[in-house]
């Protein structure tokens, strides 16, 4: 079955710097902006650009994953002649198989996958990046250059430009040079980790990247600067609009603070649905007494206490006399009377009991970074999580 | 599996339910935020593991076909049996009664229907029933019929049981219109397909057209034992606008919400993927229940707010049921008003119903 482009996306990575969310799950399944999960975001982005096949590679602790995607139903990515595929590592005969041992031995690893569907073109995504992105005007790019890569860029400040891969342009547009995570950047073009291929070029060199016993097998360290030595023919997409890496907890607190504001990323525009794979819960309740205030609420929510500022996920519970001030707080999450949470990150179904503290303002404090805690913890009766802090095991809390 | 047939009366077009009602049948009535009246009906099916269902329709079924799609979040989308919308044949006048309509599918459920009994029940009831119990209890008492009621008072138009004290019916009062003697009844119904098959026979001898007067009575008269189901939770018939109000009101008082949806057996509905509602930096939101997909920036009590309701500054709505997509613009009073789906109104617009006589506001207006 002959297809023009499928989509390829990375969600084995293990998040360790969100270690205490990502300790049970992997880092695309962590939830996002009250209704979401970080991998609702290119799958429906892949829906809307036409794109009706998508091979999901998981690795890290997939499970939460692969029920939450099942059949890709809720993105509209079930069709006969495609759909979204999950492919974890696989045993190989006689042998013991292998881990997935970097981005491009990802791929390599399912290059027969591709070939079921001879595509012209493959769509390379990242399961940890918040944006709105057609990737069919990408594809028209790619195919208008004539293009074996073409590489999705964005301009970022040149102070941070040395945490992504950067690129210098040549005269007739196209790339000339990339560096990966440069201590010295001299551009401020950087990578989105968003590639289109031709999959003909592609296969070729992940064949002879995987032969290279010195590689480390990643796009932006191997691939692509071996194909930009061989003189493909390799261009930018610039893409000009919202776009988060929630690698970080700052980023991912940032990034749910964000969706606050629509002029950022504006997730109520029908024409560019952001869909979910929601859970069944009745509608939101907000009690007698509540306060809510410039804040994001999602179904399953009873609301009795005040929330400001605060993106709350389903079903989370704030008794009346609790507080939650500028915090994320995940599904099944229940904030008891008297409790405050400021500033902080709450895992799916945690509880912070009565009169606990979970995070504080910053008050000009140079060192003050968001509180943390990981999901299905207690935090006891006037415990105390400080701010920066990062919590995954009941025990760890002051009382 | 389970070995028996549901199925759901989804043909009522209850005039009093006026313009809430006009295109739509009454089990499609949009309730309780993100449900529909034959949610309830569904997903007691589902939650009982009945495999096969019928939705009998006659008028205003587009809606509900909408809504109700392949069957798939009820689990009904199977290789064999499954759920089946029945539409009533052309050249048939408004079913004049349950036996009417029943007779009309009499060869599918003759031929058809595989399964050894038949649940039966109406798309407008809304009712969280434990149909999985229903079902034990029937098969234990060895009833003839068994029929499920509630102790609550229901004031509309509805039958009732005498209870005999052993758990069975020793009389059926029909038409009853005030709370009164007996248990009333809930219209959910299980029963042998053959005992049922049998009823409509008769009915469609004798030319009779109702359920309980006719059908259930003679059959009574000729020595079927009706057991008596209890339903203990929420339960009320959605037949006028003063119903629809006031039950979609009774929704914000916890404990009769926790009765219509109960952890244990959820209700389930069309899926629907909506971004998480926002409230303003101005939003003042109280004892409301709110679903996905609103912005919320003015002042809001006691409503219920469906999906994709826009409410702009400096607002203020009061007991109000706003439908799907309702735009309400900028400096509006609104007290006791229903605003079907697809309603705008313009800024500065001061709008009053009262409890008793709320105003309804018909799907699409522009005011």
């Amino acid at each position: 079955m002959k297809k023009d482009c499928i989509a390829m996306l990375l969600a084995g990575g293990q998040g360790s710097r969100l270690y205490a969310l990502t300790r049970n799950t992997a880092k695309p399944s962590i939830p996002f902006g009250g209704k979401y999960r970080i991998i609702d975001f290119p799958l429906s982005n892949c829906a809307n650009s036409g794109i009706d096949t998508v091979g999901v590679l998981t690795q890290y602790k997939p499970l939460q994953l692969n029920s939450y995607i099942g059949g890709g139903s809720a993105w509209d990515l079930d069709s006969s002649n495609g759909g979204t595929f999950i492919l974890p590592p696989y045993q190989i005969s006689g042998e013991k198989g292998y881990w997935f041992n970097g981005t491009a031995d990802a791929i390599y690893q399912n290059i027969d996958f591709i070939n079921l569907y001879d595509p012209e073109n493959v769509l390379i995504l990242s399961g940890d990046h918040i944006y709105k992105m057609d990737y069919s005007e990408m594809l028209a790019v790619h195919r208008r250059a004539g293009a074996d890569c073409t590489i999705a860029t964005l301009r970022v400040p040149l102070a941070e430009a040395s945490r992504f891969g950067i690129m210098t342009l040549g005269e007739d547009g196209a790339i000339c040079k990339f560096t990966e995570k440069p201590k010295e950047p001299d551009s401020d073009l950087a990578s989105m980790g968003i590639y289109v291929f031709r999959w003909s070029k592609l296969r070729s060199y992940l064949l002879a990247d995987a032969a290279d016993p010195d590689s480390e097998n990643d796009f932006g360290k191997n691939i692509i600067p071996n194909m930009l030595q061989a003189g493909e023919r390799m261009f930018p997409y610039c893409f000009e609009g919202y776009w988060r890496d929630v690698g970080t907890i700052s980023s991912l607190w940032d990034a749910n603070m964000d969706m606050l504001s629509p002029k950022l990323l504006n997730l109520y525009d029908r024409s560019w649905p952001i869909r979910a794979n929601s859970p069944r819960r009745i509608p939101q309740y907000i009690g007698p007494h509540a306060e809510t205030t410039h804040s994001i609420i999602t179904e399953g929510c009873q609301v009795y206490g005040r929330v400001e500022n605060s993106v709350l996920s389903d079903s989370v519970t704030v008794e009346e006399g609790a507080t939650i001030r500028y915090s994320v707080v995940m599904p099944g999450a229940y904030i008891c009377a008297g409790a405050r949470v400021e500033y902080a990150i709450i895992g799916e179904n945690t509880v912070v009991s009565a009169d606990a503290r979970v995070g504080a303002p910053p008050d000009n404090d140079a060192n003050w970074s968001v509180a943390t805690c990981g999901p299905d913890l207690r935090i006891p009766a006037g415990g105390v999580v400080p701010p920066g802090a990062m919590i995954y095991q009941s025990g760890e809390v002051q009382v | 599996m389970n070995n028996v047939h549901g199925l759901i009366y989804a043909y009522h077009m209850h005039p009093d339910l006026g313009d809430l009602c006009k295109r739509r049948t009454a089990a499609a009535l949009p309730f309780c935020v993100r449900f529909r009246l034959i949610d309830f009906a569904m997903s007691g099916m589902m939650n009982a593991g009945v495999p096969d269902v019928d939705v009998v329709m006659q008028y205003g079924f587009q809606s509900l076909m909408d809504h109700l799609t392949s069957g798939r979040p009820w689990n009904l989308v199977r290789h064999s049996g499954g759920m089946h919308l029945l539409l009533a044949p052309v050249n048939r006048g408004a079913y004049g009664g349950a036996m009417d309509a029943l007779d009309s599918i009499y060869p599918r459920l003759r031929d058809d229907v595989k399964r050894d009994y038949i649940l039966l029940t109406r798309g407008d009831l809304c009712a969280n029933i434990d149909m999985r119990a229903l079902i034990e209890a029937h098969y234990a008492s060895g009833a003839d019929i068994t029929a499920v009621c509630t102790t609550q008072p229901i004031y509309g138009l509805h039958q009732s049981f005498l209870p005999d004290g052993n758990g069975f019916a020793s009389d059926l009062l029909c038409r009853q219109t005030t709370p009164g003697r007996g248990l009333c009844s809930l219209e959910t119904y299980i029963l042998r397909r053959e005992k049922l098959l049998e009823m409509i026979r008769w009915c469609s001898e004798s030319n009779r057209l109702h359920f309980h007067r006719d059908g259930l009575l003679h059959m009574m008269g000729n020595g079927w034992r009706v057991g008596l189901f209890m339903h203990s939770g929420y339960a009320r018939f959605i037949t006028s606008i003063q119903d629809y109000y006031s039950a979609s009101m009774e929704m914000l008082d916890p404990i009769k919400r926790a009765q219509l949806f109960p952890e244990e057996r959820r209700v389930a509905t069309r899926a629907r993927s909506d971004v998480s509602t926002y409230y303003g930096d101005a939003a003042r939101v109280h004892d409301s229940l709110v679903a996905d997909g609103c912005i919320v920036e003015g002042r809001v009590e006691r409503c219920i707010l469906f999906n994709g309701v826009r409410v702009g500054p400096d607002c203020s709505l009061r007991d109000c049921i706003i439908m799907n997509n309702t735009e309400i613009g900028a400096h509006t009073d609104l007290s006791s008003v229903v605003t079907d789906k697809d309603v705008t109104v313009s800024a500065n617009l001061h709008l009053c119903g009262s409890a008793r006589l709320p105003l309804v506001i018909p799907k699409g207006s522009c005011l």
